[in-house]
């Protein structure tokens, strides 16, 4: 999956949900706890997205600030578990064979 | 007698310098840094213009900025007016105009975003802040001068104020409710004795300390010495539970929200807290499906719910760990010193069953509102609090709330209690939250309106599961005409679900 095209949906989503629009200022590597963009439900909500927006399970463990906490973050996270999952099922391929 | 003390001499008195008062993300201090700290606020605010009884303004995220701010500003007589960071511009303005403050110790952020809510005040910032021409004068916190223990002749104690404490409540504007250096000594000296607390303890905070549930964490751990871990990353309940692992808190502190998030999502039920000796929670109604997870989930440690209202500065009534499943939903009794009846509307306690208000009694009962006669003779009758919750009292004396005077819907001529179907509501595992009001309904009088916050984001096809779900438990009058699925429930800055607004919408 092309980085940018999966950084804008993860942009327009924190846009749409929590900035009503307003986003200009938000630097791709700006905390979200600092910045104060969003709390707890807000999280539950990013969650919530990723998982039902690119197929992923985000367990309870990996909801910490290393993964989810900028943008930049939730797209690195993400892509590492879109590897993850793509590697697991290409051994999957190789064990069935 | 320490109800006679400053509250800021009472709470810190005696203690060991080196000891760890707290714990930020930031760095810790001990008890000899922050009485260094407390020292040039009081230092400041006693060479300012600023006399004996004046407001001095609050806004701040938690930080030793905070606390030394808080307690200085009380100790140097002067009353401490606390606000969340996050306040809205009009709500400010008002609360300065409301308080004749001229002086106000403020989060650089906030100055940088507020700037014209403090023209013309005499401002101290958390760091050294650029330079505004319209404020009277600024001064950063860092620099200002260290002080001697100044003694502070005069210094406030006793019925004198110590702090507005403004809450928005459940329903209508903010009001200040004001409470004296006797209020504070009287709840946290109760809150000590029936929590068992000591100078070993170690809360994890997460609660904001301008919000009284946070602020008598911050009292009552100072008093005996303990320590305070604050956190404010809740939002990621993880971090949150490996910091109090790896601090050793021996206690933790939430409103229903903190502890909704951690069962249904956070690994609370996989980790061991061994040091954990006790769970608070207060500042709303944890449905009892929850307060059964909690228990289960946290076997070894003492979970204790608990009552109160800001007008009686934190804390009126807890229940002891042991009744938790016995007594389940139960708000328990009154705290040592404070007496508690269930009044019915002829003024007579009620009998078993019968509902009535709760009406308070105790040194902890603040002093009124601030600026606000009327409101303050409808709750503040001789010297009791009238609390507007409504409950029962069964034959062992624990009471229960029934609801809030307003948060009933009358369907069918029977007034049912809002919060009992949002019980229902909340035993499906798909939702997180859930607020009900009444709507108007031809044939039922009122008709329930139930709004709803699943677990995953798709919104879609919720509400007919919700109902679904509806079905198999609620009576059909009592079934919601209309669910409405939110990313998130309306809320004020504690926590506390804005049914006003909800109402509204």
């Amino acid at each position: 999956m092309e980085t940018a095209a999966t950084e804008q949906r993860i942009r327009s989503f924190i846009e749409a949900t929590f900035f009503f629009g307003q986003i200009d200022s938000l630097q791709d590597s700006d905390s979200f706890l600092d910045h104060g963009i969003i709390d707890s439900t807000g999280i539950l909500e990013l969650i919530a997205f990723l998982q039902d927006e690119f197929g992923i399970r985000v367990e309870d463990e990996e909801a910490t600030p290393d993964n989810l906490d900028s943008i930049d973050k939730v797209s690195s996270f993400l892509r590492r578990k879109l590897d993850g999952a793509r590697s697991a099922s290409a051994g999957r391929e190789v064990e069935g064979k | 007698m320490s109800g006679d003390a400053n509250v800021t001499d009472f709470l810190l008195g005696g203690k060991g310098p080196n000891h760890t008062a707290l714990q930020f993300l930031s760095g810790t201090h001990t008890y000899g840094e922050l009485q260094r700290a407390i020292g040039q606020v009081v230092r400041y605010l006693l060479e300012s213009n600023s006399r004996p009884g004046d407001r001095v303004l609050l806004v701040a995220d938690n930080s030793l900025f905070w606390v030394a701010s808080y307690l200085g500003t009380m100790k140097a007589g002067r009353v401490a007016v606390p606000l969340p960071g996050g306040i809205p511009v009009r709500e400010l303005k008002s609360i300065r105009e409301t308080t004749n403050a001229t002086l106000a110790l403020v989060q650089s952020a906030v100055l940088a975003r507020h700037a014209e809510s403090f023209a013309g005040m005499d401002v101290v910032t958390d760091r050294p802040a650029r330079p505004l021409p319209a404020l009277g004068s600024q001064r950063a916190f860092p620099e200002l001068d260290q002080g001697e223990d100044q003694g502070t002749a005069g210094a406030a104690s006793g019925d004198a104020l110590a702090a507005v404490m403004f809450t928005s409540g459940s329903t209508g504007r903010p009001r200040g409710v004001m409470i004296s250096h006797a209020n504070i000594i009287a709840n946290t000296e109760s809150i000590i004795e029936y929590l068992r607390l000591s100078g070993q303890d170690r809360i994890m905070a997460v609660l904001p300390f301008y919000y009284c549930f946070g602020a008598s964490l911050l009292h009552t751990h100072l008093r005996v010495g303990g320590s305070i871990v604050v956190d404010s990353r809740f939002m990621y309940p993880e971090v949150v539970l490996e910091r109090m692992i790896e601090a050793g808190c021996t206690g933790f502190a939430g409103v229903p929200s903190h502890f909704q998030i951690l069962l249904r999502s956070s690994t609370l039920r996989k980790k061991s807290f061994p040091r954990l000796r006790y769970v608070q929670q207060a500042g709303g109604c944890l449905h009892k499906p929850f307060l059964l997870e909690l228990r289960q989930a946290l076997p070894g440690t003492e979970i204790f719910v608990m009552y109160g209202q800001t007008e009686a500065t934190a804390r009126l009534s807890f229940l002891p760990p042991e009744c938790l499943e016995t007594k389940l939903g139960s708000i328990g009794k009154a705290i040592p010193g404070v007496r508690l009846r269930v009044l019915n509307e002829r003024g007579e306690e009620v009998r078993p069953a019968e509902t009535g208000e709760i009406v308070a009694e105790g040194a902890n009962v603040a002093r009124g509102y601030w600026r606000a006669p009327e409101e303050s003779a409808a709750c503040f009758r001789d010297g009791r609090l009238y609390t507007g919750d409504l409950a029962t009292v069964d034959e062992d004396g624990f009471l229960y709330i029934v609801d809030r005077t307003k948060d009933f819907l009358k369907c069918r001529g029977e007034r049912v209690s809002c919060r009992r179907i949002e019980e229902t509501l909340l035993e499906s595992e798909d939702l997180v939250e859930a607020a009900v009001i009444g709507v108007p309904d031809d044939v039922l009088g009122e008709a329930v309106k139930a709004f709803v916050v699943g677990l995953s984001q798709e919104r879609n096809g919720l509400a007919g599961k919700v109902m679904a779900f509806c079905r198999e438990r609620l009576p059909p009058h009592l079934l919601p005409k209309e669910i409405v699925a939110l990313p998130a429930l309306p809320k004020n800055s504690a926590g506390k679900v804005l049914k006003a607004s909800l109402r509204n919408s």
